[in-house]
């Protein structure tokens, strides 16, 4: 039942390579390798505090890797700023549901929903001339102070960009640009909620929202951000069997329509099993176990780790 | 109840001074949760500013409707670019310390503005055809502010029963434009979205793609840039201009602003008029020395029966 594998030839969207996150003494997350292409299907399971999330973090740029490198669309984005790294196409869900939740069910998805800008630092003679004298006048100050001063003068730009070419200065005006960008957008998000099936609560207050149309939405948001691969942390906690199955469904679905590479924490295995093409098993934050669900749930490291300790128990061998 | 309705009129013009300085402080909480105390003494910088600006253009020019709104914009462009450095330099590198770090810095920065504004500093610079540049910060002593509006009286009920001066309508319509303006930005527009979904949760909403460090840096020029239109009117009202005014009119902001819900746009605009109508009865009908007493007095009194303030919500701290 489950879709073909497919080998797809193209560039990984997203890579791990040796990252390892430290926090003081404490190893979260050691080694930790992956590879999600456009048209995986991947699961990250293990017992409670494996590290899961800790890798969800260190690939979002929560955290920066204590070592290791992330790459996200063939570019290296250790130690860059969360936003930069999800235009690059990297979006996620969180675990305990974090919407915006004061902001209509719109707003939350159009919040994501970026305007196609220009690139306004580069290209832009004034503006690069502006960068060089701050850096010049800075560079009385020895290497250091150029440095700060080119900073400056890129922060500056980036500042009066922002008003004038972003269109946070034209929607003072109400200019026709404006209106038609805010218009597209306002549509981007309304095609999405449709597809998340959450039409008829546009205009409610996130938080007034059931529990499983929650997660729907928060899905709905990570994809405003036109990613090309989507992190879904736990999806199904706190759905019910009808949900979840509609759930393994509609995650299918979205990666076939918006074509992108998904990578699925999740609890549930009936669930991870159903739907991942292929499995990463972590446990106390290092890899214990990698393949195809078959492989994995007859690991006996698996079976020691993860099932043996904490499923079997409380599920009397449902495995 | 002539008598009331001018006290009403006073009540108001000097409230929707308080509000708009206000919102500059209820805007920064509401994405920080930072009390920028240094926003009085923004204020009171672009007070200078348009004082400088005022006594440049010369007795005819500043009075006219082109001077009139040079001196506006050029304090508040100003002070929104000193809004940009003060944030830039003094908060964003504690943005990851402890709330009370950039407390203190807050302070510490409005006592620098107060009393920095008072040495006696200056230089005079040579241009060349025997003009003269010269540059000194103001001193300590207060100076009148120029009439840029001249007071007329534009409305005479009775027999001067009732007195409505010039000043009064348009620094109140000045302000209610102002407070448009911002109602317009934050509710709908892209920026207005990306503030209330930083306010809300500044880690999530960078992950959903929001440059949250520009959002930022643009709210803290935008609330400058209000506190120095407020600061103007003020002036205009006060015909003077000192270094601690500041001080003062940023407590008696603050004040206003948690009456009314800090973090609360429509909070801080009713926090500022009921705190302005309350001081003009009181001066009106009791005693002038008992202003401030009554205006902390009311700001305890709301507190003890609205602990969120008139419009706020009290949140459980989560932990």
């Amino acid at each position: 039942m489950s879709a073909p594998v497919q080998v797809t030839p193209e560039a990984p969207m997203l890579e791990a390579a040796g990252v390892s996150i430290q926090f003081g003494g404490l190893k979260a997350l050691t080694d930790f390798n992956l590879t999600i292409r456009q048209g995986d299907l991947q699961g990250l399971i293990g017992p409670n505090g494996a590290g899961k999330s800790t890798a969800f973090n260190a690939l979002t740029g929560v955290y920066r890797p204590t070592r290791g490198d992330v790459r996200v669309a063939g570019q290296r984005v250790n130690g860059w700023m969360p936003h930069r790294i999800n235009h690059l196409g990297l979006a996620r869900t969180f675990q305990n549901i974090r919407l915006f939740r004061a902001l209509s069910v719109l707003d939350n998805v159009k919040v994501a929903c970026r305007a196609e800008t220009l690139s306004h630092q580069e290209h832009w003679l004034p503006a690069s001339l502006f960068i060089a004298a701050l850096r010049g006048v800075g560079g009385v100050g020895g290497e250091k102070g150029a440095r700060g001063g080119q900073r400056l003068g890129e922060q500056l730009i980036e500042q009066a960009g922002a008003l004038v070419l972003q269109g946070w200065w034209r929607s003072l005006f109400l200019t026709p640009g404006f209106q038609a960008e805010e218009q597209r957008i306002t549509e981007r998000a309304d095609a999405l909620l449709e597809v998340m099936g959450l039409s008829h609560r546009r205009n409610e207050e996130a938080r007034n929202l059931p529990y499983g149309e929650q997660r729907r939405l928060e899905i709905a948001r990570a994809l405003g951000t036109q990613p090309k691969v989507l992190l879904l942390d736990e999806p199904a906690a706190g759905m019910n069997t009808r949900e979840k199955a509609d759930l393994m469904v509609l995650i299918r679905k979205l990666r076939d329509q918006f074509s992108l590479g998904v990578l699925v924490i999740e609890h549930d295995m009936k669930l991870v099993m159903g739907i991942c093409e292929r499995i990463t098993v972590l446990d106390h934050g290092e890899m214990i176990a990698r393949g195809a669900p078959d492989e994995v749930r007859n690991d006996r490291k698996v079976i020691e780790a993860y099932l043996g300790d904490s499923y079997l128990e409380s599920h009397g061998g449902a495995a | 109840m002539a008598q009331l309705l001018q006290h009403l009129i006073n009540g108001l013009a000097a409230g929707t001074i308080y509000a708009l300085v206000a919102l500059g402080y209820t805007m920064v909480y509401g994405v920080l949760k930072l009390i920028n105390f240094a926003h009085g003494d923004v204020m009171m910088v672009g007070v200078y500013m348009g004082y400088a600006t005022a006594i440049g253009l010369g007795r005819q020019a500043q009075s006219s409707l082109w001077g009139v709104a040079l001196i506006f914009a050029a304090a508040m462009l100003g002070c929104a670019l000193l809004g940009f450095f003060i944030e830039r330099f003094a908060y964003r590198p504690l943005r990851e310390k402890p709330r009370l770090t950039a407390l203190i810095t807050a302070i510490g920065i409005s006592f620098a503005l107060s009393y920095g504004f008072q040495l006696d500093l200056g230089f005079k610079l040579p241009l060349p055809g025997g003009y003269e540049l010269s540059l000194a910060l103001p001193g300590a002593s207060p100076r009148a502010f120029p009439e840029i509006i001249r007071p007329t009286e534009w409305l005479i009920i009775g027999d001067r029963d009732v007195v409505i001066w010039n000043w009064q309508v348009i620094s109140f319509l000045i302000a209610l434009g102002l407070m448009l303006v911002l109602q317009y930005l934050v509710y709908r527009t892209r920026f207005g979205r990306a503030m209330r979904a930083v306010s809300w949760d500044h880690r999530v909403a960078a992950l959903m793609g929001i440059p949250t460090d520009r959002v930022i840096a643009l709210t803290f020029m935008l609330s400058s840039a209000l506190a120095a239109g407020a600061g103007l009117l003020y002036a205009i009202k006060d015909t003077s201009v000192s270094p601690l005014m500041g001080l003062y009119v940023g407590l008696k902001a603050f004040v206003a602003a948690v009456i009314g819900g800090i973090g609360n746009v429509p909070g801080a605009v009713v926090g500022g008029l009921v705190l302005g109508l309350v001081e003009e009865f009181v001066v009106g009908y009791a005693a002038s020395t008992w202003r401030d007493a009554v205006a902390f007095g009311f700001l305890i009194l709301v507190l003890l029966v609205k602990p969120g303030g008139l419009f706020g919500r009290v949140a459980a701290e989560k932990v």
